[in-house]
């Protein structure tokens, strides 16, 4: 660049020579740069670039990573595929893994050959697994947004609240006796009392003083013991009948869902984590800290609010329809991160899948692992998950997260 | 709620056309700035950036200088006074703006969720056009790696670096910004000798090569007075002190009056310029150094 450089001060001249005051330019005749520094700074500023060995390398190593990243998303994929058809196989009536595609298959194109096996298949025992999945993907991308967005590994539906009040609004809803004919009160009162921990940490993050994302998780588990509070003082007053529909509630399960919820749970799952995926870049510069991201163009407040509304909602669209699922928010970000690192433009679709593989599985394990008995989704998740993820945690050794 | 919908319109919405090229003049009026509890931390700041060149902020502990250059990029609002980059308030800027022209880089530190070092330098493309393309982008992550020397970490995480490889790792992402303006709160600190000089040197070598204006805040007087064209000297309560070339502000009667330090002043004369080799502290009877 053949700028003319000016020094302040007239006559001042800290470089050996008559150059005077103005400097044009040639950094070589400045002696405080060492001449192969001066070369180098002028290859940073040259914009014809040659593509050196160093360069290729490093484009080869960072191409390797991002197969290596689309290798885990697919793996998951596939064993979510199969794991699914398994799941949706097994039952009272045994029903061969092809035989659960082929129907599947027929039903999508409008080729029904046998009714019962149809009926079997995809009004009885397909809701539960295609609701583990919408469920897992949801849980999971609100893990990774909550947990980069408050900046902190233990954020997950469960310690913002979100969980609580849906357990609060689904207790309200059973013992005040308006879900004797349908679920459906029980899953609007739990939906509408799931958001109301988000709304809380919206209004209140108005104030300075509470914008802080330590503050917004402090205010969120606060809210979770008075939600915890309110739902056992009904349970104390509420009959034996009632106290049992609220205890199945509680435990999360995916067993009640229908098809004629899916669509909500699935159209508020789904555009909601796309466009969070959509945000993903800015979401990597918002977990870099409050400083950077607005050294880096962001309004931080503004796009952590507009993430934390986003994520509140998708979770109260999951949590109303299935109940309490804990483990999968909080586990599923941390799991994949080992494997393919804590870039959200990758960690996001992993996590989701992941989610869904695990939701998967984690049911067909609670449907078959004890003859005769059904364990609940929220129950086996966390039977296996704790465990493995207290190993994962102790082989890593790490402090990064 | 207009919020939210002005935050999805600006996700979807490419850049402006404006050229950030060109050169940048930053000027600081009367700003005062205090937190709400601790009190008013700058009082009534002058400053103009306007010629090219090396900047080293100096002063003691507590006297500003961090939250002088937050002020400056937006990171911190200003109380009272203006902040104007070309001649534009900086309270009618948008985060956004005032990003295409100034880079940041703050005082190092590990993320909560680390990513790798490619990664994390990444980052600092956000600003960018976005009709940069992906290879283009690779490249400037390289360039800043190879320029800090940091290549062979590329694939680490960010976390498990040193305090040292983090401050570079955070320069590096400072320099693909390619800002007009960066700047630096303490590039040096964490670094060994050796690599204290090298980044200064190149932070000059940068302003001068590129016309682009570098202001860092720093710690050691020597470096400072060797490498930086301008000195901005800071003191207690927040208050510009002096500006000025290197020898001008850096003198026997200035740093016993702000920094409470005995010292003499000698011209080193393979740079000329002048070197400070520090006495003992100022105190009183008591021991009591303020």
């Amino acid at each position: 660049m053949d700028k003319p450089f000016t020094l302040r001060k007239e006559g001042f001249n800290p470089f050996k020579g008559d150059i005077g005051t103005k400097f044009i330019g040639d950094i070589n005749e400045d002696p405080l740069i060492a001449p192969p520094l001066a070369k180098i700074v002028k290859s940073w500023s040259s914009t014809d670039d040659e593509q050196d060995e160093g360069f290729k390398k490093h484009m080869a190593d960072y191409h390797r990573t991002i197969s290596r990243r689309l290798g885990f998303i697919v793996l998951c994929v596939i064993i979510m595929v199969i794991s699914a058809g398994y799941a949706v196989a097994y039952g009272p009536l045994d029903i061969s893994f092809a035989d659960t595609y082929i129907t599947i298959w027929n039903h999508i194109t409008g080729n029904i050959t046998d009714t019962g096996m149809d009926f079997i298949i995809v009004t009885v025992r397909s809701p539960r697994i295609v609701a583990g999945i919408i469920g897992g993907i949801g849980l999971a991308i609100c893990g990774v947004v909550m947990q980069s967005v408050l900046r902190n590994p233990l954020a997950d539906p469960y310690t913002t609240g979100v969980s609580s009040g849906a357990a609060f609004g689904a207790t309200l809803a059973i013992t005040a006796g308006m879900s004797v004919t349908s679920s459906t009160p029980t899953v609007l009162m739990a939906f509408l009392f799931s958001l109301l921990p988000t709304l809380a940490i919206v209004v209140l993050s108005r104030h300075r003083s509470a914008s802080s994302p330590t503050v917004m998780i402090m205010f969120g588990i606060g809210l979770m013991y008075i939600f915890n509070a309110l739902t056992t003082v009904l349970m104390l007053w509420s009959n034996p009948d009632d106290l049992a529909a609220v205890y199945q509630w509680q435990v999360g399960s995916l067993a009640k869902v229908t098809w004629d919820q899916m669509p909500y749970m699935f159209a508020v799952t789904i555009v909601g984590s796309l466009i969070i995926w959509y945000l993903a870049g800015k979401l990597n510069v918002l977990a870099t800290g409050d400083e950077n991201a607005k050294a880096l163009g962001l309004n931080p407040h503004r796009l952590r609010i507009f993430l934390l509304t986003l994520t509140g909602l998708i979770s109260a669209a999951v949590v109303s329809f299935t109940g309490i699922i804990g483990f999968v928010g909080l586990v599923t970000p941390h799991i994949v991160r080992i494997f393919i690192g804590a870039d959200n433009r990758y960690l996001l679709p992993a996590s989701a899948l992941f989610g869904a593989m695990l939701m998967v599985l984690a049911d067909l394990l609670g449907r078959s692992i004890i003859p005769n008995a059904t364990l609940p989704v929220g129950v086996v998740m966390a039977f296996i998950g704790g465990p493995t993820f207290v190993w994962l945690l102790l082989r890593k050794g790490n402090k990064a997260w | 709620m207009t919020n939210w919908i002005n935050e999805i319109k600006g996700a979807l919405r490419g850049d402006d056309d404006e050229d950030y090229t060109g050169d940048v003049e930053i000027v600081m009026e009367n700003v005062c700035f205090g937190y709400k509890d601790s009190g008013q931390v700058l009082h009534d700041i002058n400053l103009t950036l306007k010629d090219p060149g090396l900047y080293c902020v100096i002063g003691p502990n507590g006297v500003g200088k961090s939250t002088l250059i937050k002020c400056m990029c937006k990171i911190e609002d200003i109380t009272s006074g203006d902040v104007r980059i070309n001649g534009n308030s900086i309270r009618d800027m948008r985060h956004k703006d005032v990003a295409k022209y100034i880079g940041y880089v703050p005082v190092s530190s590990a993320d909560v969720f680390s990513m790798s070092v490619l990664e994390t330098i990444l980052v600092g493309c956000q600003s960018r056009h976005n009709l940069d393309s992906d290879e283009s982008k690779m490249m400037a992550v390289y360039k800043a790696m190879a320029l800090m020397k940091i290549e062979n970490l590329s694939s680490k995480n960010f976390a498990e670096l040193s305090a040292g490889q983090h401050q570079k790792v955070s320069i590096a992402r400072g320099l693909v910004q390619k800002p007009r303006v960066l700047i630096l709160d303490e590039p040096t600190a964490n670094l060994d000798v050796k690599y204290q000089v090298y980044v200064t040197e190149l932070l000059r070598a940068l302003a001068e090569n590129e016309g682009m204006i570098v202001l860092m805040i720093s710690h050691d007087l020597n470096i400072s007075a060797k490498y930086a064209h301008q000195v901005v000297m800071m003191s207690k309560p927040g208050k510009i002190y002096q500006i000025g070339a290197p020898e001008e502000v850096i003198t026997k009667e200035n740093i016993e009056t702000v920094y409470g330090v005995h010292c003499k002043i000698v011209n080193d004369d393979d740079y000329d310029v002048p070197v400070v080799i520090l006495g003992q502290s100022m105190m009183d009877e008591e021991g009591n150094i303020d």
